[in-house]
């Protein structure tokens, strides 16, 4: 179970969040949607406990995946070893799996700046998913995509979301991915910040 | 490559030709001998193993000093990345230590600690330690906010992240150092043994001044070049090609 309990956040004088109340659990997938700037990834940076300095209580399990708005991958190790570095538990068979379910098990000895930004993004998306996370974040995870990588990067989510079905925070600023992936949305808005509903 | 060679192979041969006229300019071998005459002399001082002896003397000293100060100035400018507040307070000592003259330093270390090998190699590292912290220092600086936070979403223990995460992102800071370093050390190394030892090549080059024989020093001074260069070409170079062959792929 996620549970975000009267959280704020400032950035010295600035306050971005206020008093923001959310609770989810396994299987389920929430949405946050809301202006460039609110506040959005600020929340799911204190949720994934990147960013600990907060007024309120968080409660997240251990076991996340996270995908950050860039693909973050590290262009100095190959395509495998980009995931089984953070899954050190894990054997190698794994990551040649997950390689499997994102079509880039024939990429698996190549350097990340080697593959094209569709293909980079699906490798951040194997290594949310990989070693089963209990919650997933997705922060504005298909930027920069053409329509059509965009669809496959959404279809993907899908498929991978139904198989593991961890618990799901979606930060994005486009609505439509927000309804097709979410059970709940929810709208950043103001500044500070406050967390309202979006009716379905 | 093959004209990056020719290159380097026609700008050596300039530098003799350049060499050559001079020499014949002055006509004066006290003044400024001619690079062949410098050939029966150097095989001498190679036979009679004075020239092997002074060369490794100078080496020992250079390793150990760089040893040292990449390690020092690694940590410190590492912390220092990481952390304002040390940062701040160590930030003046780093200011005054840049200022600091090498010849001021190093006689200071004579003085305090004795003219031995301690004080020598104390001496050349204190004054390379603040440049390669302030270039470490800026390379942490530097590092990726989001692959720092992505060591943190997965847990990574303080061995694996500075491994994995941190030394890579390091690794062009490093090199910048490396090779600055062993530049400058070398150098730093012949006036401490100009000063202060009795072996190596500054002292063979001082010994060469005092009886105003121009051609050993020149001997010297081209035979530890030469070490150097052998250092940068097989060790400094392939080491920092390793390091960057993921962006080339």
């Amino acid at each position: 179970m996620i549970a975000v309990d009267g959280l704020s956040k400032s950035f010295g004088d600035l306050d971005v969040l206020q008093n923001i109340s959310l609770s989810f659990g396994k299987g389920e997938t929430v949405a946050i949607i809301g202006k460039s700037g609110v506040g959005k990834s600020t929340l799911a940076r204190i949720i994934a406990g990147v960013d600990k300095s907060y007024q309120g209580r968080v409660s997240a399990p251990d076991r996340i995946g996270y995908v950050f708005q860039e693909p973050t991958l590290l262009p100095w190790r190959r395509v495998l070893a980009n995931l089984t570095l953070f899954h050190p538990d894990l054997p190698d068979d794994t990551a040649r799996e997950m390689l499997a379910r994102v079509d880039l098990d024939n990429k698996a000895s190549q350097w990340p700046r080697q593959l094209s930004l569709g293909q980079q993004r699906r490798l951040a998306l194997a290594r949310a998913f990989m070693g089963d996370p209990e919650l997933l974040l997705l922060d504005e995870p298909y930027t920069s995509l053409d329509s059509e990588t965009h669809e496959d990067m959404l279809a993907l989510t899908e498929t991978l979301i139904d198989q593991v079905r961890p618990a799901v925070l979606i930060v994005t600023h486009n609505t439509l991915e927000a309804t097709r992936l979410a059970q709940r949305t929810y709208e950043l808005r103001g500044s500070p910040a406050t967390l309202q509903t979006v009716p379905a | 490559m093959t004209r990056k060679i020719a290159i380097t192979l026609v700008s050596i041969l300039a530098f003799f030709a350049l060499w050559m006229v001079l020499a014949a300019l002055t006509n004066d071998p006290q003044v400024l001998p001619r690079p062949g005459s410098l050939l029966k002399p150097f095989r001498a001082e190679l036979l009679s193993g004075e020239l092997p002896y002074h060369l490794a003397q100078t080496l020992i000293r250079v390793v150990w000093a760089f040893a040292l100060a990449m390690s020092l100035g690694m940590v410190l400018g590492f912390v220092m990345g990481q952390s304002e507040r040390i940062n701040d307070w160590l930030d003046p000592w780093l200011i005054v230590f840049l200022n600091l003259p090498a010849l001021v330093l190093i006689v200071l270390c004579y003085l305090w600690i004795g003219l031995n090998e301690t004080a020598a190699i104390a001496a050349v590292t204190l004054n390379k330690v603040p440049n390669v912290a302030v270039l470490i220092r800026e390379g942490t600086r530097a590092r990726s906010p989001d692959i720092d936070a992505l060591a943190r979403v997965y847990h990574m223990t303080p061995l694996r992240r500075l491994v994995h995460i941190d030394l890579p992102q390091l690794a062009p800071y490093i090199a910048a150092a490396a090779r600055s370093g062993v530049a400058v050390i070398w150098k730093i190394v012949l006036v401490v043994e100009l000063l202060g030892r009795s072996n190596g090549v500054g002292f063979q080059i001082h010994l060469y001044f005092q009886l105003f024989d121009v051609g050993m020093v020149l001997i010297y001074a081209f035979s530890f070049i030469a070490v150097m260069l052998l250092v940068e070409w097989g060790l400094l170079q392939p080491w920092e090609r390793a390091t960057r062959k993921w962006r080339v792929a």
